[in-house]
């Protein structure tokens, strides 16, 4: 593929006038002369012909040598960055999924034993969704394989509905 | 030059020749905020847009910037750089958040440009832009070093950790008056489509 050109703008340079400037002001000219106003219409046709030389302060010009190496280191540059990035960015994803499994393992590990002071309804609901909630560790820990860019990560598992535990 | 307020003629101010250049050439060109300079919509892919010269004579600048890049990634940042400074002069700094998390990023070290906002790119969802607005105040001062802040946002998919809002912060480590400010996308280029505007903001 071509390198793609520069879009570079002088604002040194006079704008040109918006379309249809010209035209409008040349109108007015012949509405002035029409009234007798000789000097003024000639002013603005004057004016009118020194707008119409007004180039375009933007040109699209390619790449100069300078450019086209600044433009590789750059791009090399924000590669490494990138690379950084998404180190950090998996970093945060698999600390969420430690978080979450921490915070379920005193309840939903094999071994673990209710707390004899937890509410009966509340270890009904436990007991009752266990297969739902072991689907959904298995789904924590098998998230970070399933993860191809951190920084456009898959949709996070989604703990069961009930018993509704607030995760953070 | 501060704005200056307009003659009243319901006050029986008249609205002479210096006026004109007082009220309306001396507050358009310093005063108001007005644009500088528009991209226009982008025709063709285009490597980086390049603002030169750009006048001393307002208070602060904003860029405006609707645009995609074309590299094959569902994003790509935007990077700034003034007065065509590429060595290692800037710092940056990104808050970022998703549905799905809130991350930070910087560059504290020094770097050869700026990111100032995240972009939509070729393989995000089609038609989707970021839209990135950049405020670089008292860019033309001589005393300070000169910083910018953005804020952008960019969709990319549907669905978990599909968009990105970001606020974005930097430094240039340069007191000189800021007088031609580079954007370009992190990899590839400015989609066709894209749009950059630039906006002198006046004081008072």
């Amino acid at each position: 593929m071509a390198d793609a050109p520069v879009l570079t703008v002088d604002l040194s340079l006079e704008a040109p006038p918006p379309e249809g400037f010209v035209e409008r002001i040349r109108a007015e000219a012949l509405d002035l002369l029409a009234a007798g106003e000789v000097e003024k219409a000639q002013n603005v046709l004057a004016e009118a012909s020194r707008l119409e030389q007004i180039g375009p302060r933007e040109t699209m010009r390619p790449m100069n040598a300078d450019e086209l190496k600044q433009r590789d280191t750059d791009q090399q540059a924000a590669a490494d960055q990138l690379t950084v990035d998404r180190k950090r960015a998996a970093g945060g994803l698999r600390a969420k999924r430690d978080r979450w499994l921490a915070q379920t393992d005193a309840l939903f590990l094999p071994d673990a034993s209710l707390p004899t002071d937890m509410p009966q309804a509340l270890k009904d609901a436990i007991n009752a969704n266990r297969p739902a909630w072991a689907k959904f560790r298995q789904a924590l820990r098998d998230y970070p394989s399933t993860v191809t860019d951190p920084l456009a990560p898959p949709d996070f598992p989604q703990p069961p509905a009930s018993p509704a535990l607030i995760l953070s | 030059m501060p704005y200056v307020a307009v003659p009243d003629h319901l006050a029986g101010d008249v609205f002479t020749l210096a006026n004109w250049q007082t009220h309306i050439e001396g507050n358009l060109n310093a005063g108001v905020e007005r644009p500088l300079f528009d991209s226009g919509i982008l025709g063709v892919a285009a490597a980086s847009v390049d603002i030169t010269s750009i006048p001393a004579t307002f208070a602060h600048l904003r860029l405006v910037a609707v645009a995609r890049g074309d590299t094959a990634a569902t994003t790509t940042d935007l990077r700034m750089r003034f007065n065509n400074d590429t060595a290692a002069s800037y710092f940056d700094a990104v808050g970022q958040d998703t549905d799905v998390a809130h991350s930070t990023s910087g560059n504290f070290t020094a770097v050869s440009s700026m990111i100032c906002g995240r972009l939509s790119a070729a393989t995000a969802i089609a038609g989707y832009p970021g839209v990135v607005v950049i405020d670089i105040p008292g860019y033309a001062g001589t005393t300070f070093t000169k910083g910018f802040v953005s804020q952008s946002y960019n969709f990319v998919t549907n669905g978990t950790g599909g968009e990105f809002v970001r606020v974005h912060g930097g430094t240039w480590n340069g007191n000189a008056a800021v007088n031609r400010i580079t954007l370009f996308p992190n990899a590839g280029n400015f989609a066709a489509g894209s749009r950059v505007t630039l906006y002198g903001m006046g004081g008072m």
